[in-house]
């Protein structure tokens, strides 16, 4: 198997083989954890470039080449850029791309950026985000953290909760869970927030599921309990959120009656949907989680660009 | 059954040379002369005719007018039943019935504002694939976007 010069603009690219080799891979790069550096990547440059922020997502990146010995060209703040000044995406990534950059790693507004951006460039591309449509590293980071605890993601029971219906990672996390075998997702919303009808569409001949409103109907069924943040702005009027937000917060108590061995993940940054209590308890895996992000991105980087070792 | 116009006499036509689109969808014939941008004075129309195989139909003639292969292919995203033909000497040759190629390039904008596509200035050409034909629905390649039949329309 090999993913040498690979483009990743969508999840979609992947096998399920490939990905669990992703993650096989992963677990091969234990030293990472340790904060060693491998030198595998000398000499090797990948380019950042970042037109919207998003820190997280950035420094996981720029990690995962520093520690497998790379050098990053970082593109700086949009504002103070060319692009401020008007430049074309396609005239950006045709200037990069002669520098000769080994890899580009690109954040975009526009949907469709990234396909764009690898039509122009002859180092492959990852897309890192575009718009509101697909974030396939993040997908990657997520099973992984699943298929870590677990060893394995087929018959899991996920619930999935939070403000599904504008939210990207909860379309983004079905589309990966539904490369998998019989899985079970509980859709855990507001039906103001439940999950969106094509997203359903797409993935309800490979999965089982069930939209709820309380996450207690579920509890004592769930494996991983996937919290997302409720945005204010998405709200009709304030005291709609004010209600809902009170009634979509786990804490402790939230998960009396789990199984022994649930998980609860979190993208990151977290705001009030999940109380700082349940970090000292034994189902907190949300930053194991952003770690394995930069562990994935890392070994997803190095079969991108050939490195052996 | 056979092809809409399927085995037709040759067919006389009040324009001396140009093109006949005729089984045009009732109602479509106005919105094709808008899509074809076809000059006033160069146009002879016939709505709601009645029509033994789609009940009514309306038939667009376009004098001195040749289209091009992604012009007959938006026709045929108006009005699938349309047939096309060339006129010369008055007298139209057999009508070619445009089938709706896999992938449509540079034939309709993309509804998502957020779409690359839609970046002013950016060097890209709109792109769909056709995921279904009946009805007709289409993705575009970009940013997915999913453009059912009925609004392919106002894309044009």
């Amino acid at each position: 198997m090999t993913l040498k010069g690979r483009d990743i603009i969508s999840f979609f690219d992947f096998s399920r083989e490939e990905v669990e080799y992703l993650f096989r891979r992963a677990d091969e790069l234990e030293s990472l954890r340790r904060g060693e550096t491998l030198n595998v990547a000398n000499g090797k440059i990948v380019a950042v470039i970042f037109f919207e922020p998003s820190t997280r997502t950035r420094l996981s990146f720029t990690m995962a080449v520093k520690r497998l010995g790379g050098d990053v060209l970082d593109f700086g703040e949009v504002q103070r850029t060319s692009v401020a000044k008007g430049e074309t995406l396609a005239d950006t990534i045709k200037m990069i791309d002669g520098y000769k950059v080994d890899l580009i790693v690109l954040r975009h507004p526009s949907e469709g950026a990234s396909k764009l951006a690898a039509e122009f460039a002859e180092a492959p591309v990852i897309n890192a985000g575009d718009g509101s449509r697909e974030h396939p590293t993040q997908t990657l980071l997520d099973l992984y953290t699943i298929w870590r605890e677990f060893k394995h993601i087929d018959n899991l029971n996920i619930g999935i909760m939070g403000d599904l219906k504008y939210g990207r990672t909860p379309s983004s996390l079905s589309y990966g869970l539904s490369l998998f075998s019989n899985v079970k997702i509980y859709y855990i919303a507001p039906e103001i927030l439940q999950i969106r009808e094509e997203v359903l569409e797409m993935v309800e001949r490979k999965i089982r599921y069930e939209k709820i409103e309380k996450l207690q109907d579920a509890i004592n069924e769930l494996d991983v309990l996937y919290v997302t943040r409720i945005q204010k702005e998405r709200l009709p009027n304030p005291e709609e959120y004010e209600k809902l937000k009170g009634l979509y917060t786990v804490t402790p108590s939230s998960l009396e009656g789990c199984k022994e061995n649930l998980i609860v993940m979190h993208p990151l940054p977290r705001v009030t949907e999940l109380s700082p209590e349940v970090d000292s308890t034994k189902h907190a895996r949300y930053f194991q989680q952003a770690v394995n992000g930069m562990v994935i991105r890392a070994a997803l980087i190095k079969e991108i660009l050939g490195l052996e070792g | 059954m056979s092809e809409i116009g399927e085995g037709r006499k040759p067919k006389t036509v009040k324009i001396d040379e140009g093109t006949l689109i005729d089984h045009v969808s009732a109602g479509k014939a106005l919105k094709i002369l808008k899509v074809l941008k076809a000059k006033e004075g160069a146009v002879i129309l016939a709505l709601n005719v009645p029509n033994e195989e789609i009940k009514v139909k309306d038939v667009v003639e376009l004098r001195k007018r040749y289209l091009k292969e992604e012009e007959k292919i938006k026709v045929a995203l108006l009005s699938p039943t349309a047939t096309i033909s060339t006129v010369k000497n008055h007298v139209a040759g057999p009508g070619e019935k445009i089938e709706i190629p896999n992938h449509l390039v540079d034939i309709l904008k993309c509804p998502n504002p957020k779409c690359i596509t839609n970046k002013e200035r950016e060097p890209v050409k709109t792109s769909f694939t056709v995921i279904n034909r009946k009805p007709l629905k289409i993705k575009c390649d970009y940013c997915d976007k999913i453009v059912k039949e009925e609004e392919i329309e106002k894309l044009l």
